[in-house]
């Protein structure tokens, strides 16, 4: 009512006096209040930028802003159901329609010849695109160039109205036009390319539903779809062959990092609040008399309420105004570091300042403020004068319980910690929340290279490959690597062993079936055309125009793909040629199809030394992919490799016997700069590939370092408080305990005891919610199947910390109190 | 036709103590006239504390009533009581009256400030001057002496001009002379403002500077 | 949208503001009846409605003064009606005190008044008389201060001076007094020590407690004065080897007329310790009595040292 509020002012000022009284609990809970507001605020930023962040990087990476992609043609029907479903935000179209040939002044162009609609242009193109002059074609000679595609073209000092003249193919053949500039536009993602108009586009034989042609770009309305619901969608496409529909990766990653931040600042919360509850809890016991006093006077308990939420409310807005000032310089600088580290690579990360993120730190940092004051509110204003006046400490609930057996001084020491279960509860749950954060903490760092690199195959130390086998034309290819070369790496000391793969193409003539098969499969999948009726001709014919590979594993290798297979094959029979593996580049393949069936190849065009081999089984293993000819893959031993004549060296294994030796490898790639022809050698180093990750591991490192200091800085200033909170409330009984003839030296024990008691608690809830947890977070971030191993030294150090923080603190402030005071001040203090 | 201030009818506070119920008070009739200066004196235990809080409202008796000014108390909400101290009774104690937080001046006024009233500047000088300590309005109650504890608590107490003052044990930690000097203060500023006032000591010589002295024990008021 | 949203939080904002303006209303005219209803009811004298007082609200302070000043204006009326009670005891204890001098003196003037008598007869009757008319006078003079000081009307020439000067003005009146139960006097007090005071009464208090104590202190006794200072009060304590008073007594003494039971024939109207508390208490100070049977007795003068 408004006659009732009158009497405000001076509980604002007994709550600034209060405060400025106790400076140091003011600052205390200000600077915990300060420290949750920036990490959460922080905490926030990263998130907010990275979610920003990501999705512009993913928007340029692909040049439009769009959750999946339809390739391989379109159909009428998957355009229906697409526009029917209320979950798309925006359909998007774009239809290959050409290719450029040939300009008067460049004849070898690569630019494509696109065209797309509206939406595409408009809405999902238009957030990667930096600039743009002019207006999209309308008419059918009309182009939309990039600087990029012009110049290639030889033409890079043209503009918007500028006309030249372009061969270009279509579906219907090569035709020369002129074409007029109707527009200019930079940006990011593919710039290879011409935008034509509609006219151009109808006109090119080309139509939305050829396998080459159409595209359609759906931008989801929801920023996350699981892994059902994807698939659920492209179940309801129906898709043909050669279609694909591809969803951008980076939707379920960003998901993961949200939870991440979320699961962090839960914890945070959770340490500030348990923060402000011990600090207020102990200076409200300490208080007590003071609020009976207050009372006496007639304060009435809902203006003490006040007194003491004008005491938050003063502490809350400073804290967050100035965490938040805080973190808003802080964020400058560690938010595109840490964002980086996450995985963004953009020149130019801006920190997202979002309205929003201010609103939820705060309001975050209320709630915690208020919840955490609850407690001293409802206890502070609920006194009883008397009892005030009156008042020891809290001497817990005189519950009975049984005489217990055991060390006396164990046994006091239990006696305590039961005493205020609730106190002793939050201590060692605040312990062992910073305990259990750094366990998962410093296990995911520990072990985050090795979850997240990219390994060789089958774990190689060094891939050496030879390039020159990647050339289509066979005369190009040349034997830089031989058995000497294999061998001089092997004498290397330091070298475990080293494996070959080598290969040659061979030529399978048309057999029937098993080719059929072959190709109309790799048709569907790879090719524009369907495997026709000509090209059957043609394969009949000409069997050395689509050549097949044959690779030469070794014993190694041999076994790892073994093990693989449903149906193992002998090493005899592979090692002899009888049987082989083939590899399905990539296709679905039916497995009656293949296995067991007998083919036969021969090395060149006459038939007479034709081998024959048993298919044994299918191998996915993308290592195996050569790139070269449209025919099968087929992998048999080294042994039956050399009969084959022209076959090459084409890839060198190397294991240490040490791994990541830096020695070895030197050694090895100086052998390598020694061999003649060694330019057109590659290779890939699991060394180079570790110490990208260790780089990334060591900004992870510092970031979470950062952070296991500040929780557990929290943890151990909770044990702090509540144990010199604890201690000086027990002074009265301590000194009784002295006076009825306890030595100090045992009195010390009992402390101890208590110490360890915490410790062990705290030690306990860590080794099995704690590892729990990290054991699940780190089979959800392992990528790479690496197993769960805990990086004991560093545990082992902070368990050792902690143990002996919990016993000296408690000792550290016994020592000051007894001090202090004489035996018997100590005593009459209470009366 | 006397008017009382203070009446208490078979006030009766039980506590439970294990299993025993120790008797606190046992069936009190108190009276204490308009402006008279009451002292109660008794040993440690005799219950004399407990009449006292349930004469300022501060506990709840078992059974009886209490009539201050002619209002029963019983059956006045909590917060009210508080509200009721704060206009009608002015308590001192024997230690920790004051605010630790506040200066002498700003605790002197903090009830009437709690009650939202202008202060009455005049009175509050008029009290410190009696009370002699004008020159340390501004000090803060850590740097005064235990005597000017208990004046500015005196002072405290005046300064809502209640009808009633409660002291429980004021002189407790005090010197003799100090004490003499406390109470006598006591007793003319509770006379300049026609207060009634009844202190409780277990101290023969303060208990004799009242108008009337009521012993206790047991939990029942003696003879004498 | 917007606009939608702009109205709706006009629209709410007035519905607060006209609320707040309606209960403030309410508030202010309820206060204005309540007034109303209570200041009628004290002009009346009747009783005061009871109700919520204890309230965080203005009218619950309002009302709580207006009880305490209902209840300030009651006792004043019982004051005013007290002292006329007060007056009147004191007309009848007056009458009562004088009519035996009175009735002596009656007594020897209606003797004297006898031709028979011898000279010394005449003589003996004469200092009686004589006796008896100082006696009176003296209970006269006795009984002026009183009213004096009882009806509050007279004016206290406070000041601040030497304590020894009025101590040694009271302790040379009672010397003479003293010298004839051979009784020695010793006083104890600093030169310098100062006190805010009126002369005059002060010496009056002390010279009844001086009296007091030559009375009840058997020849050849001792009185020993002393001074002392304290933070606030300066003590006058008057230490006499008398018999002591009982502690169920101490009370009683400083009643008006109150006279030990054993000394009721001596000389005195048991006037002089009560005169004597009232002159302190004037002056903002107060007194104690400690003593035992036997054992002698001490009475004790606190005076504030300022004004208070």
């Amino acid at each position: 009512m408004a006659m009732k509020k009158y009497n405000d002012k001076i509980l604002w000022k007994m709550a600034v006096r209060s405060l400025q009284h106790d400076k140091s609990r003011t600052r205390t809970i200000l600077l915990a209040i300060i420290l949750s507001v920036f990490l959460v605020f922080t905490i926030l930023t990263v998130g907010s930028t990275y979610w920003k962040m990501e999705k512009l990087q993913t928007i340029r990476q692909h040049g439009a802003k769009f959750d999946a992609v339809l390739m391989g043609g379109v159909t009428q029907k998957q355009r229906e159901i697409c526009k029917k479903d209320a979950g798309i935000a925006t359909i998007g179209f774009q239809a290959y329609s050409g290719y450029s040939e040939a300009t008067e002044k460049d004849d070898t162009l690569h630019s494509g010849l696109i065209w797309c609609d509206e939406v595409f242009w408009e809405q999902q193109m238009a957030p990667a695109r930096e600039w743009v002059k002019g207006s999209y074609p309308q008419k059918e000679k009309e182009l939309m160039v990039t600087q990029t595609a012009l110049e290639d073209c030889g033409m890079g000092d043209l503009t918007v109205g500028d006309s030249f003249e372009l061969t270009y193919g279509d579906k219907k053949g090569l035709h020369t036009k002129t074409f007029t500039i109707s527009g200019i536009w930079d940006g990011y993602g593919d710039r290879q390319v011409f935008f034509v108009s509609e006219k151009f586009f109808e006109n090119s034989g080309y139509s939305m539903d050829q396998t080459r042609s159409g595209s359609m770009y759906l931008d989801f309305r929801q920023s996350y779809l699981s892994d059902e619901e994807q698939q659920k969608f492209l179940n309801r496409l129906e898709l043909g062959e050669q279609q694909y529909l591809q969803f951008n990766q980076e939707m379920s990653n960003s998901i993961e990092i949200m939870i991440g931040a979320a699961g962090l600042i839960i914890a945070i919360c959770l340490s500030a609040y348990l923060f402000i509850y011990n600090i207020l809890s102990l200076s409200l016991s300490s208080n007590i008399r003071y609020y009976g006093l207050l009372e006496t006077i007639g304060m009435t308990g809902s203006q003490i309420r006040k007194c003491l939420k004008r005491q938050m409310v003063l502490l809350a807005s400073a804290g967050i105004a100035i965490g938040m000032i805080l973190g808003v310089i802080v964020s400058f600088r560690l938010v595109p570091f840490i964002v980086t580290a996450l995985g963004i690579h953009q020149d130019d990360v801006h920190v997202v300042f979002h309205l929003a993120v201010f609103l939820l730190a705060a309001g975050i940092a209320c709630a915690t403020i208020f919840i955490g004051n609850r407690h001293a509110m409802k206890t502070a204003g609920s006194v009883s004068p008397v009892e005030a006046l009156s008042y020891r400490g809290i001497s817990g609930k005189q519950r009975s319980h049984k005489t217990r057996k055991g060390h006396v001084l164990w046994r006091m020491a239990a006696e305590q910690l039961r005493k205020d279960t609730k106190k002793s509860i939050i201590v060692v749950l605040s312990l062992a929340a910073s305990f259990s954060i750094f366990v998962c903490l410093i296990t995911l760092i520990q072990s985050h290279g090795a979850r997240t690199v990219y390994t060789n195959y089958m774990n190689q130390d060094l891939i050496i490959q030879n390039d020159t086998l990647l050339k289509e034309k066979e005369s190009d290819w040349k034997q830089i690597m031989d058995e000497d070369f294999l061998d001089s790496i092997r004498e290397i000391p330091g070298v475990e062993n080293a494996v070959s793969l080598s290969t040659a193409n061979i030529i399978v003539p048309w057999d029937g079936d098993l080719t059929k098969t072959w190709m109309t499969k790799f048709y569907e999948k790879w090719m524009e055309n369907p495997f026709g009726e000509e090209e059957q001709k043609e394969y009949q014919q000409h069997p050395e125009h689509f050549p097949s590979v044959l690779y030469g594993i070794s014993h190694k290798e041999f076994d790892y793909l073994n093990k693989t297979l449903e149906e193992k094959i002998s090493w005899k029979d592979f090692k002899n040629g009888k049987v082989c593996l083939l590899y399905t580049s990539g296709m679905t393949l039916e497995e009656k199809d293949f296995i067991g069936k007998t083919v036969a190849y021969s090395e060149d065009r006459e038939e007479k030394s034709m081998e024959k081999m048993k298919i044994g089984g299918l191998i996915q293993e993308e290592y195996y992919a050569s790139g070269r000819g449209e025919g099968l893959v087929l992998l048999t031993s080294q042994k039956h490799m050399e009969k084959v004549l022209n076959s090459f060296l084409f890839r060198i294994g190397v294991t240490y016997q040490e791994p990541y030796d830096q020695e070895t490898e030197e050694k090895i790639l100086r052998q390598m700069e020694e061999t003649p022809g060694y330019q057109d050698f590659s290779y890939e180093s699991k060394i180079e590939d570790m110490e990208e990750a260790k780089r990334a591991q060591g900004n992870m490192m510092g970031v979470g370092i950062g952070l296991t200091i500040i929780l557990a800085w929290i943890g151990i200033m909770n044990y702090i408080n509540t144990v010199s909170g604890n201690i000086s409330s027990r002074q009265t009984d301590l000194a009784i305990l002295e006076g009825i003839g306890m030595t100090r030296r045992q009195i010390k024990g009992m402390l101890i005891r208590e110490g360890l008691l915490y410790s062990l608690g705290s030690w306990g809830i860590t080794a099995t919610i704690g590892m729990g947890a990290t054991y699940l977070i780190y089979q959800k971030m392992n990528s790479n199947q690496i197993q769960f191993e805990i990086p004991w030294p560093w545990i082992l150090g902070m368990a050792g910390t902690i143990l002996i923080m919990c016993v000296l603190v408690p000792l550290f402030f016994y020592h000051i109190i007894g001090k202090r005071k004489s035996l018997i001040d100590r005593i009459r203090e209470i009366q | 036709m006397k008017q009382w201030m203070v009446k208490t009818e078979n006030l009766k506070k039980y506590y439970k103590l294990g299993n025993h119920t120790v008797k606190a008070l046992d069936g009190v009739n108190f009276l204490a006239e308009d402006g008279e200066f009451v002292s109660i004196i008794g040993k440690s235990g005799s219950g004399k504390s407990t009449l006292l809080h349930l004469i300022g409202g501060l506990d709840t008796p078992t059974e009886g009533k209490v009539w201050i000014g002619g209002r029963e108390l019983s059956g006045i909400h909590r917060e009210k009581l508080a509200v009721f101290r704060r206009r009608n009774i002015g308590f001192i104690f024997q230690n920790y009256n004051l605010v630790p937080d506040l200066n002498v001046y700003e605790n002197i006024i903090l009830p009437s400030e709690l009650d939202g009233a202008p202060v009455d500047e005049d009175l509050v000088e008029e009290v410190l001057c009696c009370l002699k300590l004008q020159d340390k309005r501004e000090a803060m109650p850590n740097t005064l002496s235990g005597g000017q504890q208990q004046r500015a608590a005196i002072a405290r107490a005046l300064v809502m001009k209640p009808l009633l003052v409660l002291a429980d044990e004021p002189t407790g930690n005090l010197d003799t002379e100090t004490s003499h000097d406390v109470i006598g203060l006591l007793k003319t500023m509770a006379k300049r403002f026609q207060q009634t006032l009844v202190v409780i000591t277990h101290d023969q010589d303060i208990a004799q500077m009242a108008d009337r002295i009521i012993h206790m024990r047991d939990g029942k008021i003696g003879k004498g | 949208m917007g606009e939608m949203i702009v109205i709706i939080v006009l629209l709410a904002a007035l519905c607060i503001i006209s609320s707040k303006f309606y209960f403030l209303k309410k508030d202010v005219y309820d206060f204005g009846r309540y007034l109303d209803e209570c200041l009628d009811q004290m002009i009346s004298g009747k009783e005061m409605r009871q109700m919520e007082e204890a309230e965080e609200s203005m009218w619950g302070k309002t009302y709580d003064k207006l009880k305490k000043l209902d209840y300030i204006w009651k006792k004043q009326r019982k004051k005013s009606i007290d002292d006329k009670r007060k007056m009147k005891e004191l007309i009848s204890d007056i009458s009562h005190q004088t009519r035996t001098p009175a009735a002596n003196m009656k007594l020897y003037l209606e003797i004297l008044k006898q031709e028979d008598l011898t000279q010394e007869e005449r003589t003996y009757y004469l200092e009686k008389l004589e006796m008896q008319e100082e006696k009176l006078e003296f209970f006269m003079e006795s009984l002026v201060k009183m009213s004096r000081l009882e009806s509050e009307v007279l004016t206290l020439h406070m000041d601040d001076r030497a304590v020894s000067v009025t101590l040694g003005k009271a302790v040379a009146a009672i010397v003479p007094k003293a010298q004839k139960k051979q009784i020695s006097i010793y006083v104890d007090c600093e030169e310098f020590i100062r006190l805010y005071h009126d002369a005059k009464w002060t010496e009056e208090a002390i010279f009844n407690l001086l009296d007091n104590a030559v009375k009840y202190t058997e020849p050849k006794g001792k009185i020993r004065i002393s001074v002392k200072e304290q933070e606030i009060y300066t003590k006058i304590s008057v230490c006499d080897t008398g018999k002591g008073i009982e502690q169920s007594r101490q009370a009683e003494i400083f009643q008006r007329f109150y006279r030990e039971p054993e000394v009721y024939q001596e000389e005195g109207i048991g006037i002089g310790l009560y005169l004597a508390r009232k002159i302190i208490t004037m002056q903002n100070g107060y007194m104690e009595v400690h003593s035992e049977p036997g054992k002698g007795s001490e009475f004790q003068i606190y005076l504030p040292r300022e004004e208070l």
